[in-house]
């Protein structure tokens, strides 16, 4: 089960995905799932190994996201908790 | 669609008169709604057979089509080692094929004609940032293209150095056919970069044209 991180719009989400790449952090963009939400948006997707690395980065970065979720496909989606 | 039983299944789905892909997605509706229920869809084309077909494989249903006049009978069971055939009332009948479950994925009807290396119109920024996340859903779709053909600047989506190389490589392993022009790969001199898929020519591109469900992007 991975880890999705949500944000506000397209261009948080757009800035996070060059900097984790810059970074060399395996991630993946991507549309946010329909389990998640109704609204077309964009969200990255990690392994939980990685989440807390990613969420510094963030912070670093001064990048905010507007939820953390476990992700798997056709489950309802849990709120992950540090 | 009305579900009953009848003699072969404990439903049956009839989508006759309609094209692929409802047939699939018909049944497959009835598959979820019913996982422990043998079904029976009743198409009356071939290529609805076949991905209906494909589609119980993939579920791990043990399948068999039966052909009536000319209409298809496509029988799937869960979990069975065996299916009876032995029915009464189906006459000059052939079973055209009975397979065990396999995990193969279920091919749709599509032909999609990528054309460029970024989705839309409006932004090239923003199309590209959509390539991504389309690759992205194409691997998780339960229902696939069977081939995708690159012309022009598409062709630069699969060369190894491409950001969408891993999804395009996932999408040829679950069957999908990947080729691009090798015309447009000559052009702009990335003939030797391929990395996953088939060279292809305009011939074959010209056929998809004009003689399969294609979709353009």
């Amino acid at each position: 089960m991975d880890i999705i991180i949500l944000f506000t719009s397209y261009y948080f989400a757009t800035k996070a995905d060059t900097m984790l790449t810059k970074e060399l952090v395996p991630h993946k963009l991507m549309a946010t799932p329909p389990e998640l939400s109704d609204v077309c948006g964009l969200c990255i997707r990690v392994h939980p190994n990685v989440v807390e690395m990613v969420l510094s980065l963030l912070k670093v970065h001064k990048m905010s996201h507007s939820g953390i979720f476990y992700y798997e496909k056709g489950i309802p989606c849990q709120r992950y908790e540090a | 669609m009305a579900e009953t039983k009848s003699k072969l299944a404990d439903l049956v789905v009839d989508v006759r008169g309609v094209l692929c892909p409802i047939p699939v997605i018909e049944t497959k509706k009835v598959a979820d709604a019913h996982p422990n229920q043998s079904i029976e869809t009743i198409v009356d084309n071939e290529v609805s057979r076949d991905n209906v077909k494909k589609f119980g494989e993939s579920r791990q249903y043990m399948t068999s089509v039966y052909q009536v006049g000319k209409d298809y009978h496509i029988v799937l069971v869960p979990g069975a080692n065996t299916v009876h055939v032995d029915v009464p009332g189906i006459t000059g009948d052939a079973i055209v094929g009975m397979t065990t479950g396999e995990s193969i994925y279920n091919m749709g009807c599509r032909v999609i004609l990528m054309t460029k290396d970024y989705l839309g119109e409006g932004s090239e920024e923003l199309g590209r940032t959509l390539m991504k996340t389309f690759w992205l859903c194409m691997t998780e779709s339960d229902v696939k293209p069977t081939t995708i053909y690159f012309i022009n600047s598409s062709v630069k989506m699969v060369i190894n150095d491409s950001v969408h190389i891993e999804n395009l490589k996932l999408l040829a392993e679950q069957g999908v056919e990947i080729a691009a022009c090798g015309i447009c790969l000559d052009y702009f001199g990335i003939k030797e970069q391929v990395g996953v898929g088939s060279i292809t020519n305009m011939y074959a591109i010209t056929d998809a044209i004009v003689g399969q469900d294609l979709v353009k992007l």
